[in-house]
């Protein structure tokens, strides 16, 4: 079908050009816009809405089809008697019969479903295709009627293009959007099986449900507070390595290092920041977990094997750069009148850091660290292979915590069924996270954002 | 006088001050110098680990054998049909191949065990080959094929340490041997580092149980001081029962370490083997014997492996004395099974090569037939679906912000949104990839389409930022230029605006790519963390990525797998170093400095 459309673009284009030429009589000239324009106008009202209208399509046919074949499904009675999870269920194992193999696990009302499933898909996709040569066809004969010598095709095409890139723009806002949406709808979804006090308060975190509603402990529990917990140790350990390093990196390159020694340090810095998280994870899984559980064991305290502290240091590590670099921009923004009136009062060169510029630069370093904060608290790779997967809630750095990102991988990683609680907290969870996060990053992009104005 | 007084006293003073003010500042200094020694400290043992695991996965050992392609174990009914030329008796082929090499083993167990030397994925090997070339049945040939991974890890010298010393003088007598001193203080001198690492994690542990129950006896010991109530009189039971159990441990672990001191202090008149101890052989002409006692300078010895040499030879024979140095019962690999492939050794049919599966083979459960194209691959499509969506929105988005919008509310609100939307962690686009892409709009599950949807979602601030940027670049007399000879706005920009900063757009999108390359936590919530044993095809097929792959490979525990882990991350490092590689080269070349 895109092959069609490019071909039919193609065609169009140079429709719409020659009879521009056609009209002009072969005189450029005469024209009031290049032939070029009355192509692409002509496209704009063609091939392009009908382009649109085929990725819709394509983007709504699941929701769409499954809609139909539950109404007509409904004269079926094992599946008007069903609850709504089960007609879901059912019209997903309809949709994989048709779309890939039989299984021996179909019975007859999916086969039902399916043979509905595979009429409304046909009839679906008929719709769309008419609509779409409609639209072709309309849109160009429509235009090809209008056109004429004089027509002003370039501005045509220019609002056009320009709707195009406010709508390129918008894309980033939808996609904001679309993350609120999805883990929104699903977190009100949890919300209406487990109270929101019990997930934000609870102590105990188990969302392990048992398979048959018999079995003991069937509900599972949601209380996210010692996953919270975990993540903060994390974040603090890693906040303990990474701003004292970043910081006094930045300040070193910047104020003491010779020229050799900054080609030398920063790309090495850059480099670490280059290095992908799930890298970082395997090197504190492998090197460091086994190191500070045999040094720990060395001096006679007992260390798990997945401590908070080895995921802490190597996050820590990771983080450095992303300090180092924030804090840098921040210190170069504290303008030169000031070191130099620090300096003719006689101050050393740490006096002045540490007295004039780290002042000044204090609110752009605090939300410098909280943009860190942020990176750390969503930071998924390096926990989930070097942190645990059990809810402890401790205050030791060395056993075995989890964090939240932890969880929403491990409870959306398995074979998901999706309307279950289990899967569906995954989605508080990173509801919590992306409301977190977002207000660091607000905050603090305010705040740098502020800094880099005032001295530009 | 007084004046002078007081100046010196000031002066002193003042001297000292400022030493105090000179320390603090080389203080800082050296405390700032060795932040960055710990950064480049820890870049250095990163890149250490990776390496040095990532060596051995590019290197395997084959075993080269003669393979005679048996009609009647491939294709009985001689049909020649693919399908049952695939079912066919591989397994008996390779047993026919290796007791070609190794005659001397016989008994159906041990040719199984010997058979197990061998990859399973060697019957894979040589299916394909039949596959291909149909006429191969019924003639023989010569093939390599790949160790398995156990066997092939005692070749690179992971699962223990091991010896040989040459030595002379070997005196037979009745089920055993008389060998020269030397050799007896080899032997020893392995069993004595044995024992007292044993000695070392035995008191270790004697210690950690012996604290434990001291603090086991002073809680004891508080809680009697307490007010007597029943509540602490039940906990003081509780901690007693404790506390025996710990003393009785400790008694064990004692008797343990006492033993082990009494033996290395004495003249070690006997020493036994068994499979917790090392193991000791003497290799005479073919014939292997293990040691199993040694008494003085006698060894009572059985015989392992029949070569047909005969043990009265011993004094004239080539004779070597073979100890491996971690205990049968604690190591992957057999006594029985070492010796066999020393022997096939010294046949010299076993070949260390260059492990070019690892290369260009697809994801396998047999550790040593994995390979990394299938996820390289995925990696490829991967980063295709994102760069054909992203760099084009990107670049109008950023035309947009920078070209044409107006100074209002609604420009700020979409920069303000761009620029979270860069900082959102990205696990929270893999739950919008989950719950939107797939579920809402049912694309399919666990392919390249989708996960190339979600990262181009994720690396399109980073396009947006970086074309902004490179837009700011291009000074504004060209776009008066432009306007003032005639051009409408969108002509400027098009024709002249955008081609000077495209190569910094270009710059922009590489890094972004490499970002997206790197990327694995959205990908794991689409699905494309399931094991995809072929290499992927086009753009709806499921796939894994480079980074899933290697979050895969290193949550199973083969050794093996360890080390491909390691060496899936140097490719993938070395795919990002080339593109920013790319990067630099890009801005180098065509960066203009107006």
């Amino acid at each position: 079908m895109i092959f069609i459309l490019i071909a039919l673009a193609i065609g169009l284009y140079f429709l719409g050009t020659k009879r521009a030429m056609y009209l002009a009589g072969g005189k450029v000239r005469s024209l009031h816009s290049h032939p070029f324009y009355h192509g692409t106008s002509l496209l704009a009202f063609s091939v392009i809405p009908a382009f649109v209208i085929y990725v819709l399509a394509i983007f709504a046919a699941n929701g769409f089809i499954s809609h139909l074949t539950a109404g007509d499904m409904q004269a079926n009675i094992e599946f008007s008697s069903a609850d709504e999870l089960q007609k879901e269920l059912i019209i997903e194992a309809a949709k994989s019969l048709v779309e890939e193999s039989a299984t021996a696990k179909d019975t007859q009302t999916t086969q039902q479903a399916a043979s509905f499933y595979s009429q409304n898909q046909k009839q679906y996709w008929r719709v769309v295709y008419i609509v779409i040569a409609l639209v072709i066809i309309l849109g160009a004969a429509g235009f090809l009627y209008k056109q004429h010598l004089r027509m002003r095709a370039r501005q045509i095409s220019e609002r056009n293009f320009r709707i195009g890139l406010l709508i390129a723009a918008g894309i980033a806002v939808m996609t904001t959007l679309g993350i609120f949406m999805s883990v929104i709808f699903e977190s009100l979804r949890f919300f209406s099986e487990v109270p929101p006090t019990d997930f934000i308060f609870g102590l105990n975190w188990s969302p392990q449900t048992a398979l048959r509603d018999d079995q003991v402990g069937s509900s599972g529990a949601f209380g996210a507070i010692p996953l919270f917990a975990g993540t903060a140790m994390i974040t603090i350990i890693a906040m303990l390595v990474a701003v004292p390093v970043g910081l006094m990196s930045a300040i070193y390159l910047a104020d003491y290092a010779s020229p050799k020694m900054r080609a030398f340090a920063k790309p090495t810095l850059e480099f670490l920041a280059g290095v992908p998280t799930v890298v970082y994870g395997f090197f504190a899984a492998l090197t460091v977990a086994p190191f500070i559980r045999d040094s720990a064991g060395a001096i006679g305290i007992s260390a798990s094997s997945e401590s908070a502290l080895a995921a802490g240091i190597v996050m820590g590590i990771m983080i450095i750069p992303f300090v180092s670099s924030l804090s840098d921009d921040v210190i170069n923004a504290v303008s030169q009148s000031l070191r130099d009136g620090s300096y003719a009062m006689g101050a050393t060169k740490s006096e002045t850091i540490k007295k004039v510029i780290l002042p000044a630069a204090l609110p752009g370093i605090v939300s410098a660290i909280l943009l860190a904060v942020s990176r750390a608290v969503g930071e998924t790779m390096i926990v989930v292979m070097a942190a645990g997967q059990g809810a402890n809630l401790t205050a030791n750095p060395l056993d075995a915590v989890t964090t939240v990102t932890v969880q929403i991988v491990s409870l959306l990683t398995g074979d998901t069924e999706f309307d279950s609680t289990k899967t569906l907290s995954a989605f508080a969870l990173g509801l919590v996270l992306f409301l977190v996060t977002l207000m660091l990053n607000i905050y603090a992009l305010r705040v740098v954002k502020k800094y880099r104005e005032q001295y530009d | 006088m007084t004046d002078q007084l007081s100046q010196s006293k000031i002066s002193a003073e003042r001297i000292k001050r400022t030493k105090k003010r000179n320390q603090a500042e080389i203080r800082f200094k050296y405390i700032g110098l060795g932040m960055i020694i710990f950064s480049v400290l820890a870049l250095l043992t990163l890149i250490n680990s990776i390496f040095s695991n990532a060596i051995p996965a590019f290197y395997a050992h084959s075993i080269e054998m003669h393979i005679s392609f048996d009609k009647e174990a491939i294709d009985p009914s001689n049909s020649g049909d693919v399908n049952i030329m695939r079912q066919g008796n591989y397994g008996k082929l390779i047993k026919e191949g290796l007791s070609q090499i190794l005659p001397e083993i016989s008994g159906r167990r041990d040719v199984r065990t010997l058979s197990k030397l061998v990859s399973v994925s060697a019957e894979f090997t040589l299916i394909n080959g039949v596959v291909e070339d149909p006429s191969l049945l019924g003639k023989s040939e010569n093939k390599r094929l790949l160790l398995d991974d156990d066997a092939d890890n005692y070749l690179k010298g992971f699962l223990t340490n091991r010896q040989f010393y040459d030595f002379s003088g070997l005196v037979p007598f009745e089920n055993g041997f008389e060998i020269p001193q030397q050799t007896r203080e080899d032997i020893i001198k392995h069993y004595d580092d044995f024992l007292n690492d044993n000695l070392n994690t035995l008191l270790r542990e004697r210690n950690d149980v012996q604290n434990s129950l001291k603090r086991v006896n002073a809680r004891i010991d508080t809680l009697e001081n307490q007010t007597n109530s029943s509540n602490t009189a039940a906990k003081i039971t509780a901690l007693k029962d404790n506390g025996k159990a710990i003393q009785q441990r400790f008694a064990v672990l004692d008797n343990e370490v006492n033993q082990i001191e009494d033996f290395l202090s004495s003249g070690k008149e006997l020493i036994e083997f068994n499979n917790q101890t090392p193991s000791a052989f003497i290799f005479i002409g073919d014939d292997v014997y293990q040691i199993e006692k040694l008494q003085d300078r006698k060894i009572q010895a059985d015989l392992l492996f029949d070569g047909n040499s005969f043990k009265d030879d011993s004094a004239t024979s080539q004779l070597k004395l073979f100890i491996i140095d971690t205990p049968e019962k604690n190591r992957l690999i057999s006594d029985k099974e070492i010796i066999w492939l020393e022997k096939l050794q010294e046949r010299e049919v076993i070949q260390r090569h260059i492990n070019s599966r690892f290369l260009t083979g697809a994801e396998s459960r047999e550790p040593e037939y994995a390979g990394l194209f299938g996820a390289v691959k995925g990696s490829f499509l991967l980063l295709i679906v994102t760069l054909v969506l992203s760099f084009p929105v990107g670049v109008a988005a950023a035309i947009y912000l920078e070209e044409f919008a107006p100074k209002n509310r609604l420009t700020e609100f979409l920069e303000v949104n761009i620029n979270n939307l860069a900082a959102v962690p990205s696990i929270i686009f893999g739950l919008l990839g989950l719950a939107i892409f797939l579920n809402a709009f049912g694309l399919p599950r666990g392919t390249p389409l989708v996960g190339g949807m979600v990262l181009a979602l994720m690396t399109l601030p980073t396009i947006v930022i970086a074309s902004r940027a490179a837009l700011r670049s291009v000074p504004p007399s060209i776009r008066e230029a432009a306007l003032g000879l005639g051009a409408s706005k969108l002509q400027t920009v098009n024709h002249h605006v955008v081609p000077l900063a495209l190569p910094g757009m270009l710059t922009g999108a590489i890094i972004g790519m490499a970002g997206a390359l790197g990327e694995t936590a959205p990908l794991l919530m689409i699905g494309m963390f399931a094991a995809v044993f072929d290499v992927p095809m086009g753009f709806t097929d499921k796939a894994t990525a480079l980074p899933v792959q290697i979050y895969t490979w290193a949550g199973n525990p083969e050794l093996t797998f360890q080390h491909k882990t390691a060496a899936a991350i140097v490719c993938l490092l070395a795919f990002l170093v080339l593109m920013n590689l790319l990067a630099i080269i890009l801005r180098k070349k065509f960066e203009r400095r107006w």
